[in-house]
């Protein structure tokens, strides 16, 4: 068990003082929780299968048609009614002539008077479709919300629930390893660049510089162009683009702090140069970066949706929400697309803030002294 | 002073160099160019870009000189092309040639329609001016007002929950607040009140004065509100914390000492010395309005505007334009930062940059 400081104890009552913060935090950290298991919340394989007495866990792992009787080796399409009353009736042969009047003699508990014939049941997901599940329904493409597909439909048929759940988990873990790579990066430059100076800060200054001017669009662009494009590849890239953002906070309060009494006794000391960067001066620079946080998530996140928006972002197979954007703007007949993307952002977005500007507050000496 | 304007102009030179050089670099890399681009559209074979900008990956194409379209085309036709665009010179020759020609700001011609790059800009300019102006303006006139009302109510619920709104409409990318708009406003599932496209009508020229400045602002609503949205966050906020800083100070304690009413306080005293902050991003503010641009706002309302003329030169890979427009807004980027620092120092003569200790 790790102990807190004083001072971040502190920190840890002034955030939970802040009840749109936390309640935030509560909703986030329950909505993302969930979308992490969204293979048991929207799949098109089933949870759990009881065949021949014995369990299986689609979800998991590998059952081909042949392993529930069928004709097969390729993975079972458990929402064919075949492949269902297979399971439901052990395996039977009949379930290939008829299978629907079979599934619904089992469902009415009809003892069934045929050879090798053992009773099993499908647990399903709550939403039977996975993100990339073409939903077997009749009617126009994007088709409005209905009992089964309760946002609708997009224009390829893909269920709109099951998208933004994935989409939902993919942003926010982009987001995450972008601001984290991001900060990182950032910090350490920010910090050799305020407390060299000098000829190193000058002349990063100007690398930052000619960085910043390159048009990251463009690039992005040709990359992909030239290797394909990969989620781990755009992560690289966001990162390779987003770095410089932090910089200029951390150079200042470097800067700052290097003519501080405790950092020039600590070189007196004969601290070595890293140490005091990191172990001293950088809990002071922390504030700064914090405060910018929160915009480097939301940018994170506006950022690859944009890029998805534009057809530049990830792999179109991908769950994306900045795809259903797109969607939403080629789909105007179909409003249900748009709402579902604004709120989806607008939800997952206001959250982030709400959190981060607690955790900024939190860490903000004027108020943990107070 | 002048010793440090002169260093960071001198500074200048190597950072402008620096980001053309690293661009011109990429572009040998770049598979498809737009002697590619050619062909391909004198073939019929469409578009070489497509697999691009389309969503595949499949063309990797080997070196650029070795031309997979070339085949049904005479040798002697490609290397015409080649000369006409320069590329028959080696890369070096051809970016000191370019680089010369940026710095007497001669930016040459667009290579797929006979317009300069200059002029190519300027025709694409009042959009950015209609985007960049009207949602400036109403900014500035919401954010610095609600900015002085929050800090004489900081920590209020008012403070609180507007610093709230703010901050979500800054979080959220303005392209969503356009698609909500599109939808609920131009979609015609709900009401269908603005247009979806453009900024004039078809039958503008036959309209009235006053119909032609109606019609203008009838196009513009939707577009204006989306890129709106999120300014408002970093200014209100701005004004808030210099006002907030301001009013802690004591020469507003004497001016209410001598007993002047609460508004001649804020408004003679205060006002000028918390705005200064506020003034001194004017002139990178003055030069956004005319030279910014929304790509995807610019999209999604079909306009046709300085983003949409980079994005498209950087699919179809319009050298001239992309270098072109990449070398003037640098330019002018990083004039502007030394111009912001400048104001900075005119207007709180207190600031200086040189170097100490």
């Amino acid at each position: 068990m790790f102990k807190l400081s004083p001072l971040n104890r502190r920190r840890m009552s002034n955030f939970k003082r802040n009840r749109r913060a936390v309640w935030s935090l509560w909703i986030f950290a329950i909505l993302f929780g969930l979308s992490l298991f969204a293979e048991f919340i929207a799949n098109d394989k089933p949870i759990l299968v009881s065949y021949r007495g014995e369990l299986r866990m689609p979800v998991m792992s590998f059952y081909s048609e042949q392993d529930f009787g069928g004709d097969f080796l390729t993975e079972a399409g458990y929402s064919d009614p075949e492949v269902k009353c297979l399971i439901v009736t052990g395996g039977l042969v009949d379930c290939f002539d008829s299978p629907e009047s079979l599934i619904e003699a089992v469902d009415n508990d009809v003892e069934l008077q045929i050879d090798g014939f053992s009773a099993g049941w499908i647990l399903w997901p709550i939403i039977p479709y996975s993100y990339n599940t073409i939903v077997d329904v009749a009617g126009v493409a994007p088709a409005p919300p209905s009992a089964t597909n309760w946002l609708g439909t997009d224009d390829t048929k893909r269920d709109v629930v099951a998208r933004v759940i994935y989409g939902f988990r993919l942003s926010i873990i982009f987001a995450l390893i972008v601001t984290t790579g991001a900060s990182v990066i950032g910090i350490v430059a920010g910090a050799v660049q305020g407390y060299f100076g000098g000829w190193i800060d000058l002349v990063f200054q100007r690398f930052i510089e000619i960085w910043t001017g390159m048009p990251s669009l463009y690039v992005i662009i040709i990359v992909f162009a030239i290797v394909g494009r990969s989620f781990w590849l755009l992560v690289f890239l966001t990162i390779l683009f987003g770095w410089p953002s932090l910089v200029g906070v951390v150079r200042a309060e470097f800067f700052r702090a290097r003519n501080l009494e405790y950092v020039r006794a600590a070189k007196a000391l004969g601290v070595s140069d890293s140490v005091i960067m990191f172990r001293h001066m950088l809990p002071n620079a922390m504030v700064a970066t914090v405060t910018m946080l929160p915009f480097l998530i939301t940018g994170a996140i506006g950022g690859l949706a944009s890029l998805d928006f534009l057809g530049f972002g990830l792999p179109s197979s991908a769950p994306s929400l900045g795809e259903l954007t797109l969607q939403a703007k080629q789909n105007l007949q179909a409003p249900w697309l748009g709402f579902t993307a604004f709120f989806t952002f607008a939800i997952m977005l206001s959250l982030l803030v709400f959190i981060f500007e607690g955790v900024r507050d939190a860490f903000d000496p004027r108020k943990t002294f107070s | 002073m002048g010793a440090y304007i002169l260093r960071r102009l001198l500074l200048v030179i190597p950072t402008l160099l620096g980001i053309m050089i690293l661009n011109f670099a990429l572009t040998q890399f770049v598979p498809g160019g737009p002697i590619e681009q050619i062909i391909a559209e004198m073939e019929g074979g469409g578009d070489v870009f497509e697999g691009i900008s389309g969503g595949g990956s499949e063309i990797v194409a080997g070196a650029s000189d070795d031309y997979i379209g070339a085949r049904g085309l005479p040798a002697d036709f490609i290397a015409e092309l080649e000369k006409e665009f320069g590329f028959d010179k080696p890369p070096l020759e051809r970016f000191l040639n370019m680089m010369w020609n940026y710095i007497r700001f001669d930016f040459g011609e667009s290579y797929f329609r006979s317009i300069s790059v200059v002029d190519l800009i300027l025709e694409k300019m009042p959009v950015s001016i209609t985007l960049g102006l009207w949602s400036t303006l109403i900014a500035y006139m919401i954010s610095i007002p609600l900015g002085i009302k929050k800090a004489l109510r900081d920590g209020s619920k008012f403070d609180t929950w507007t610093s709230g709104a703010i901050i979500v409409g800054y979080a959220i990318p303005g392209f969503l607040f356009a698609i909500l708009l599109i939808v609920l406003f131009a979609g015609g599932s709900f009401w269908r009140v603005f247009p979806l496209r453009g900024l004039t009508s078809d039958n503008w020229a036959e309209l009235s004065m006053i119909g032609k400045v109606l019609d203008y602002l009838w196009h513009i609503t939707l577009p204006v509100l989306a890129s709106t949205i999120s300014a408002f966050a970093t200014l209100t906020l701005l004004t808030k914390n210099s006002f907030l800083d301001e009013i802690k100070k004591q020469y507003v304690m004497t001016a209410k000492a001598k007993g002047l009413t609460e508004n001649r306080v804020l408004y003679g005293h205060v006002f000028r010395n918390a705005m200064l902050i506020v003034i001194s991003g004017f002139p990178a503010l003055f030069i956004g309005v005319f030279f910014g641009g929304s790509l995807i706002i610019e999209t999604l309302f079909s306009l046709d505007g300085l983003g949409r003329l980079g994005f498209e030169a950087a699919v179809a890979r319009d050298y001239p334009v992309v270098f072109g427009t990449l070398f003037a807004f640098s330019l002018m980027g990083l004039v502007i930062g030394i111009i912001t620092d400048l104001t900075y120092v005119f207007i709180d003569p207190r600031i200086d940059f040189e170097r100490r200790g």
